[in-house]
């Protein structure tokens, strides 16, 4: 699919599938078109050409957008109504029936640990509270499709890691999730497969281990030593490893194994992004 | 380090507001282009000339004298500059004129008004028949003005012409209320503080569909199932439910504490309630549209509403305008709004005398709240 805003393509020939109990990780410098990708995914922009399917379905169809959640980047939630009151309304507008409401909306919100908050104003969590109300008003109506557009953007540890939980069990109850994330160690533990995009075009797509091995480069060795600081890719790390031990000027050594934020700067590379 | 000096820090924050006004260029727009836009054009519109014929006082008169100085004074009123005369027969049909809202007062000539000469007024003046004047209660303002006018021609029409000699009015000119329950200021004050109520509700929900819009709300909402038309009508009848809630605390209050009702008529009022609630819904959905700030909305949402107000004669009496303004205040909906409230509190309005307000009060909510909706799905 492609989205153009006047001269600018935001999205350039995107083409993506995800399927059920699967982690796509949907990766991507500032202004790549993560935002723009998910937007369409879930109906809420028009792409310039071609189609998103829901199973099978168009998104512009009511009953494709009932059976999606998402979590926007931007928290988009009702400050002066507590939690349960901001999870049981998306619920109502997502079709969970009258009787199940409560049920459904303290468990959504057990799920992501604010179920002792239930009462509590979104106006006066943190901000990691924020983003989990944000996510639990995503669940609460058990989507077969989640999109979360950096779900843990600027929060701490201990939130980061009840929303990777969310994720696994959504996967695990055979939801099939996108999710959008800066944080690379984070797709890598979350994600089955991740595809990176920039300037709208996807660049790679494929499990993590994988693009690691295509697009990762050698490991990098690191040497400290009498002769200075020493950086070398090599195939053959070992080698370069024994030869430093056996200099007794050596203060250090160590390895770097390539990894997914090696992948992405390869791909991306280093200018700044605004 | 040492502890930053508050001057600087003060006048920094200061700028740093002013430039965040400076920036927000409907906000500045409302802080100092409108009020002078509003000082401007309101001075000019009330300091022009008020002695055209549009600037006469409807009244209606009824000579239940008929001597030959009650037709001086018929025959005065009707020539004056002031005065824009209707003769009727009755006293009954001429007050059902002016509570009908048709006429500002009816002028009663008492009889025996010219029978009692002026000598003998000064003697026994209150006692003598004189001039009654039966004001339109939310005319109030007109009052003064139409009473000095009544006095002096009454006066004219007893007195030989060319005597200034009697150093006070001898001729009793009395006032009262033509609406059907007398003497209760709050029957107009009540209508007005309603139409002020749902011209608050209305800016308050479209402000909040502008919140909504910038905060992502309405946009997370709209990613679901719930389609266009349903979240607007969903702001629309929170909007309406508070129109009319709004209108039920006041009425039933006005009812208890003041006798608001004592005259009303039920369906008639069921009836303006509900065609204001309506019509405000829809002003509601385009004022949400004029601005893309919560800030601008309100600003924007405010200056209409009080302009409307303004010609509307919610805010100046209608007298003091020239007579073009009349006509166009009476394309206000706030204008709309009073008449149908009045019509039903204590006008004593008939179903077909309420629905010409009642049905333009409808058709210009169903109006703006399309084009509103329209606006607002274009930019979404």
């Amino acid at each position: 699919m492609t989205k153009s805003f006047g001269t600018l393509r935001a999205v350039d020939g995107v083409s993506l599938d995800v399927r059920p109990g699967e982690v796509l990780g949907l990766l991507g410098p500032n202004g790549a078109g993560k935002t723009t990708t998910l937007s369409i995914a879930a109906g809420r922009l028009h792409p310039t050409s071609g189609e998103v399917r829901l199973d099978g379905v168009s998104p512009a169809r009511a009953s494709a957008r009932a059976r999606v959640g998402v979590a926007p980047q931007e928290l988009a939630l009702y400050d002066e109504l507590s939690a349960y009151e901001n999870v049981a309304l998306f619920a109502r507008l997502f079709g969970v029936r009258r009787r199940e409401l409560r049920e459904r909306s303290l468990s959504a919100l057990d799920r992501v640990g604010l179920a002792d908050r239930a009462k509590g104003r979104a106006r006066t969590f943190s901000g990691g509270m924020r983003r989990r109300l944000n996510l639990a008003m995503a669940i609460t109506h058990d989507p077969a499709i989640v999109l979360l557009d950096e779900p843990t953007a600027g929060v701490d540890p201990q939130s980061r890691h009840a929303i990777f939980d969310v994720v696994a069990s959504l996967r695990q109850a055979g939801c099939a999730v996108v999710c959008s994330t800066h944080y690379l160690e984070e797709a890598e533990r979350l994600c089955d497969r991740v595809v990176i995009i920039d300037h709208g075009r996807v660049l790679v797509e494929g499990q993590v281990a994988a693009l690691i091995d295509e697009h990762g480069g050698p490991p990098r060795v690191h040497i400290e030593s009498g002769a200075g600081v020493v950086e070398q890719e090599t195939d053959t790390p070992m080698r370069l490893v024994a030869e430093a031990l056996a200099d007794p000027t050596t203060r250090e050594v160590h390895v770097e194994r390539p990894d997914l934020e090696s992948v992405f700067m390869r791909l991306t590379g280093r200018r700044l992004r605004d | 380090m040492s502890m930053p000096r508050l001057a600087p820090s003060v006048l920094s924050l200061a700028r740093k507001d002013l430039l965040l006004l400076w920036r927000d260029r409907v906000g500045f727009f409302f802080v100092f282009g409108f009020p002078l836009l509003i000082a401007i054009f309101f001075g000019l519109v009330f300091s022009g000339p008020g002695s055209g014929p549009g600037a006469r006082l409807p009244i209606v008169v009824v000579d239940r004298d008929g001597s030959e100085a009650s037709g001086a004074l018929l025959h005065s009123l009707g020539a004056s500059d002031s005065l824009s005369v209707e003769v009727m027969e009755t006293p009954e049909a001429a007050r059902a004129r002016v509570r009908s809202g048709a006429r500002v007062a009816s002028i009663e000539i008492e009889p025996g008004f010219g029978s009692v000469d002026l000598p003998r007024r000064v003697v026994s003046r209150d006692a003598a028949p004189g001039v009654v004047i039966a004001i339109d209660p939310a005319r109030q303002a007109e009052a003064g003005l139409l009473r000095g006018v009544v006095t002096r021609e009454a006066f004219a029409a007893l007195a030989p012409p060319g005597d200034a000699s009697l150093a006070s009015n001898p001729v009793p000119v009395r006032l009262e209320r033509a609406a059907a329950a007398d003497r209760n200021a709050f029957l107009v004050t009540f209508p007005q503080g309603l139409v002020w109520g749902v011209m608050a509700c209305a800016a308050g929900f479209g402000v909040s569909l502008v919140a909504e819009r910038r905060g992502g709300t309405l946009a997370r909402i709209r990613s679901g199932p719930t389609p266009a038309w349903a979240v607007l009508a969903g702001k629309a009848t929170a909007c309406f439910v508070g129109n009319v809630a709004l209108a039920v605390v006041l009425l039933v209050v006005g009812a208890i504490a003041f006798g608001l009702l004592s005259s009303a008529s039920l369906v008639a009022l069921v009836l303006a309630v509900l065609s204001v609630a309506l019509g405000f819904v829809g002003l509601m959905m385009l004022l949400a549209v004029c601005g893309k700030t919560e800030s601008a909305a309100g600003g924007v949402g405010w200056a209409v509403l009080l302009v409307l107000a303004m010609v509307g004669g919610a805010m100046a009496p209608r007298f003091l305008m020239p007579a073009w303004l009349d006509v166009v205040g009476g394309l206000s909906p706030v204008r709309w709004a009073i008449e149908a409230y009045e019509g039903a509190i204590w006008r004593g309005w008939t179903l077909s005398q309420m629905v010409w307000p009642c049905a333009k009060l409808i058709v210009m909510g169903a109006a703006t709240f399309t084009l509103g909706a329209r606006l607002m799905t274009r930019r979404d």
